[in-house]
C-alpha cells in the first residue's frame, strides 16, 4: 500500500516537474520592464499598454508560476532541513559534553 | 464670514467620483467594529480603520502627513515591518520547536499556499509582482506581507494588509473546517507524548545566529526580515539584557504597530481601494490559508506512513505563523476529539517553525520572482 501511495506521489511530481519545464522552456516571454513610465518595454522595445488590471483566464502563466512553485517548496525544504540537521547536531554534541562533564564531576 | 470656503469639504464629497469616499468611511467604520466588537486583530484593524476614514476626507490635509509615515516607515527599507520583528522575535519561545526539531518540517509545507496562490493570482491574469505580493497573504504574517508587497511594488497594497491581517484574525474560523475534512476522527484522536526535554542556553543562543547565517546564504533577500526577527530572539534568550527584550516585547512592538496600522491606511484612498481586484485578492486570501493549512495537515499525514511514532496530522496546520492562534485551534481540536489529548506543546512547536518558515519563503519568493522580473 504504501509502496503504490509512493509510486503514485512520484508519478504526479514527475508529471508536474515535465509539464511545467515543457512549458516554460516552450514559450520564452519578455516580462515587459517599462521603468520610464513611457509605455514601450525597456528590455525588447514592444510598445505594451498602460498597466490597467485585465481579469483572463491565463493557462500559460502556469509556464512560469509552477517552476516558481517547485523552486520554492524545494528552497523552504532544503533550508529547514539544514536547520533541523545543524540544531540536531548541536543538541548531540551538547548531550556528549554534558554526560563527560557529569562522568567527571 | 466668507461660507463658501466652509462648505467648500461637503460640495466636493457630493461631485464626481468623490461618493467613494463615504464608501471608504464605512469600511473603515466596519474594520473599527471588527476591532472592537469582535477583537480581530484590534491592534491593527483599528489604526486601519480610522486611518481610512482620516484620509478619505475630501482635500484631507492627514493624507500628507500620513504619506510621509508611509515614504519613512514602509517604503524607505521596511523600516516599520522590520523593527516590529524585533519586537515579534523578542516574544517567541523556539524551545519547543528546539526540542524536536523536526516540527520544522510541517513549517515549511505550510508554506505551500503561498506558492500555489501565486499560481491560481497569475492563471487569473494578476501581473507576477502583484501575484506574488497578493501570495504573500498565506504567510500569515503582516510584517512579511508588507516586506514583500512594498518591495515588489505591489499596485495592491492595501487591500493585500487588510486581506492579511484579517485573515490572521480568522484563523479559528478558517482552519477547524479544513482541518476536519482532511482528516478522520481516528486521526484527530492521535495522542502524541511530549518528551519536554530541556534544551541547554547554548543552543537557545546559538540558534537564531545559525538560522540568520543559512537563511542568509540561501535566501539573501530574506535576510533582513529574518535578521531582525533572530536578533529579537538573540536578546530575549541571551539573558544578559532582560530590560532590553521586556522593551522590544512591549513597547517597541507597541510602537511600531500603532504607526504600522494608521501607514498602512494612507494606502486606502477610495481610488486606490475601492476595484473588483480588491474583492478578489480578499478571496485569493481565502485560497491561500485554505492550501496552507491543507498542505501541512497532509505531510503530517504522509510522514504517519512511514513513522512508529503517529503524528496527529492536526498539528500540521499549525504551520501556518499565526502565532498562537493557529497553535490554540489545533490544542483545541484535539481536546474537542478526546479531552485527554493535548497537543499544544506540539502546536506551538509547529507554530514558532511556520514564523521561520514564512519568513524564508517570504525571501524565497522575493528571490525568484526578482530574478524574473
Amino acid at each position: 500500500m504504501k509502496k503504490k501511495i509512493l509510486l503514485v506521489l512520484s508519478l504526479v511530481l514527475a508529471l508536474v516537474s515535465v509539464f511545467s519545464l515543457v512549458a516554460y522552456a516552450s514559450e520564452p516571454q519578455c516580462t515587459h520592464v517599462d521603468a520610464n513610465d513611457d509605455n514601450t518595454c525597456d528590455l525588447c522595445g514592444e510598445i505594451i499598454q498602460a498597466k490597467q488590471m485585465e481579469f483572463k483566464f491565463d493557462p500559460g502563466s502556469l509556464g512560469q508560476t509552477v517552476p516558481i512553485l517547485c523552486t520554492g517548496m524545494l528552497g523552504i525544504f532544503i533550508v529547514t532541513t539544514i536547520i533541523i540537521a545543524i540544531v540536531i547536531l548541536l543538541n548531540t554534541i551538547l548531550e556528549i559534553v554534558d554526560k563527560k562533564r557529569k562522568n567527571k564531576e | 464670514m466668507n461660507f463658501e470656503i466652509l462648505l467648500d469639504g461637503i460640495k466636493e464629497l457630493f461631485s464626481g467620483d468623490n461618493w467613494k469616499m463615504m464608501v471608504m468611511w464605512i469600511i473603515g467604520g466596519v474594520l473599527i467594529f471588527l476591532a472592537i466588537k469582535k477583537e480581530m486583530e484590534p491592534t491593527l484593524l483599528l489604526p486601519m480603520g480610522f486611518g481610512a476614514i482620516l484620509v478619505n476626507l475630501p482635500d484631507s490635509g492627514a493624507a500628507d502627513v500620513i504619506d510621509a509615515l508611509f515614504d519613512i516607515g514602509i517604503n524607505y527599507h521596511e523600516l516599520f515591518p522590520l523593527i516590529l520583528f524585533i519586537g515579534i522575535g523578542a516574544m517567541i519561545d523556539f524551545e519547543p520547536l528546539l526540542t524536536n526539531p523536526k516540527l520544522m518540517l510541517f513549517g515549511a509545507a505550510a508554506q505551500f499556499g503561498i506558492f500555489f496562490t501565486l499560481c491560481v493570482a497569475s492563471l487569473f491574469g494578476f501581473e507576477l509582482k502583484d501575484a506574488a505580493s497578493i501570495a504573500i497573504i498565506g504567510a500569515a504574517d503582516g510584517p512579511t506581507a508588507i516586506f514583500v508587497a512594498n518591495t515588489l511594488n505591489s499596485n495592491y497594497m492595501a487591500a493585500i494588509m487588510v486581506a492579511a491581517y484579517s485573515y490572521m484574525a480568522l484563523v479559528p474560523v478558517v482552519q477547524p473546517p479544513i482541518i476536519k475534512l482532511c482528516t478522520t476522527k481516528k486521526e484527530r484522536q492521535i495522542k502524541m507524548e511530549y518528551t519536554g526535554k530541556k534544551v541547554s542556553k547554548l543552543t537557545k543562543i546559538l540558534f537564531p545566529i545559525i538560522v540568520t547565517v543559512i537563511v542568509g546564504l540561501v535566501a539573501p533577500d530574506a535576510v533582513a526580515l529574518i535578521g531582525f526577527l533572530m536578533f529579537g530572539n538573540l536578546i530575549r534568550e541571551c539573558g544578559v539584557l532582560n530590560s532590553l527584550s521586556e522593551t522590544a516585547q512591549k513597547v517597541l512592538a507597541n510602537l511600531i504597530t500603532i504607526f504600522l496600522g494608521i501607514t498602512i491606511a494612507s494606502q486606502m484612498t477610495a481610488n486606490e481601494f475601492l476595484k473588483v481586484e480588491t474583492l478578489v485578492i480578499i478571496a485569493l486570501g481565502l485560497v491561500a490559508f485554505v492550501f496552507d493549512t491543507f498542505a501541512g495537515v497532509m505531510l503530517a499525514k504522509f510522514m504517519n506512513l512511514f513513522s512508529k511514532k503517529k503524528i496527529n496530522p492536526m498539528i500540521g496546520a499549525a504551520g501556518i505563523s499565526a502565532f498562537p492562534m493557529s497553535a490554540r485551534v489545533v490544542h483545541k481540536l484535539g481536546l474537542e476529539e478526546d479531552n485527554t489529548n493535548f497537543l499544544l506543546m506540539h502546536s506551538i512547536g509547529v507554530n514558532v517553525s511556520g514564523q521561520i518558515a514564512s519568513v524564508i519563503a517570504g525571501g524565497l519568493l522575493l528571490s525568484v520572482v526578482q530574478s524574473i522580473l
